[in-house]
C-alpha cells in the first residue's frame, strides 16, 4: 500500500466513506482497470470527462481510495502537462476538471507545499461547451 | 433499467484488444442480470455502457457492471489478468515474457475451470488469453467444451474483428 493511501485511511473522511453503490463499484472497478493496466496517460481525457459530471471519481461525495490511487499517477502528469506547455491557459482550459481535482487532493492529502502543483487561480479560462 | 452499449471498432485499437474488448462486451449481453435490458448502439465506435445512471467505458468495468460482480476485481487472478495480460493487448507485438504470462493464465485459471462458469473474472481472464494466444488456446478443449453463452459471445466478438489483411483471398 503506498504512503499516500496509507495517510488518506488515517483521515475521517477516508473512515466515515459510504457504501458504494452498483455505479460507484463499476466506476471503482474501471479506474482500477485503467490504472492496473498502465493506461492512465491515454485516459486523460476521459477521466477530465468524468470529473466533468462527477466531484470525484467514483460519483461520491467525498474522495474515495481510488481517487487517491490515481491521484498518484495523474499528479506528475498533470504538472508535467502545465510546467511544459508555454500555453497553459490552453492546458488549464482543456484538463480543468483535474486541476480542480488535483488541488483539491494535493491539499487534503497533504503534498508538501514545494511539492504541488502550483495553482493560477486568477487565469480567465473560455467558458466550457458540452 | 435499460443500457445501451457500443462495441470497439476504434481503427487505433489492434484487433487483439478489439476482439478481447468485443468478447467481453459480447459477454456483457449474455450474462446481464434480468434487470438490465441492453440495446446495442451502432453509431458509436468506442467501447461503452449507457445508462441514465452511470457511463462506463473500459470492458472490464462493463462486464462485472452488467453482471453485477464485483467481488472478484480484487483476486490474485483479477490482478494477473490486468497488469499482466491487459497491458500486452496495447502492444503491437508480444514478448516472450507476455506469452508466458497468458500460458501461465491458460494454465492456471482456465483449462479445467471454465465449464459452467458465470465468473466475471474468469470471462475477463478468458477473453484475454483468448485475444493474446488463440493458437494455444485452440490447442486446448477449451473452445470445444463453452458453455452456450459464451460460445455465442465468442462468436460475436470474432465477427466484429476486422479480418487480417493476409486472410483474404486473392
Amino acid at each position: 500500500m503506498s504512503e499516500l493511501v496509507v495517510q488518506f485511511q488515517k483521515l475521517s473522511i477516508a473512515r466515515e466513506a459510504p457504501a458504494l453503490n452498483r455505479e460507484q463499484l463499476a466506476l471503482a472497478t474501471q479506474w482500477d482497470a485503467v490504472l492496473k493496466s498502465g493506461q492512465v496517460e491515454r485516459n486523460l481525457d476521459n477521466i477530465n470527462l468524468c470529473l466533468r459530471d462527477n466531484t470525484f471519481l467514483v460519483a461520491t461525495r467525498v474522495p474515495t481510495v481510488t481517487d487517491v490511487k490515481l491521484f498518484e499517477s495523474v499528479f506528475p502528469l498533470t504538472k508535467q502537462l502545465v510546467s511544459s506547455t508555454k500555453d497553459v491557459k490552453d492546458t488549464y482550459a482543456k484538463y480543468r476538471h483535474i486541476i480542480r481535482w488535483v488541488d483539491f487532493l494535493q491539499r487534503l492529502l497533504p503534498i508538501e507545499k514545494t511539492e504541488q502543483l502550483s495553482m493560477n487561480y486568477d487565469l480567465e479560462l473560455p467558458r466550457e461547451v458540452i | 433499467m435499460s443500457a445501451e452499449l457500443s462495441y470497439d471498432r476504434l481503427k487505433n485499437h489492434s484487433a487483439k484488444l478489439q476482439l478481447a474488448n468485443n468478447l467481453k462486451l459480447a459477454l456483457a449481453v449474455e450474462f446481464a442480470t434480468k434487470d438490465l435490458k441492453i440495446k446495442i448502439n451502432d453509431t458509436v465506435d468506442s467501447p461503452s455502457l449507457t445508462t441514465d445512471k452511470v457511463h462506463l467505458f473500459d470492458a472490464d468495468a462493463i462486464l462485472r457492471y452488467a453482471m453485477d460482480q464485483f467481488s472478484g476485481a480484487f483476486t490474485s487472478e483479477s490482478f494477473d489478468s490486468l497488469s499482466k495480460l491487459e497491458p500486452a493487448l496495447y502492444k503491437e507485438e508480444l514478448t516472450t515474457h507476455d506469452k508466458e504470462h497468458a500460458v501461465h493464465a491458460l494454465k492456471n485459471y482456465l483449462v479445467s475451470n471454465l465449464k459452467d462458469t458465470d465468473s466475471a473474472t474468469k470471462l475477463i481472464t478468458f477473453a484475454n488469453v483468448a485475444a493474446l494466444i488463440p493458437d494455444e488456446v485452440a490447442k486446448t478443449d477449451l473452445l470445444k467444451h463453452l458453455p452456450a453463452k459464451i460460445t455465442i459471445a465468442w462468436e460475436t466478438a470474432k465477427r466484429l474483428v476486422p479480418r487480417d489483411s493476409a486472410q483474404f483471398k486473392n
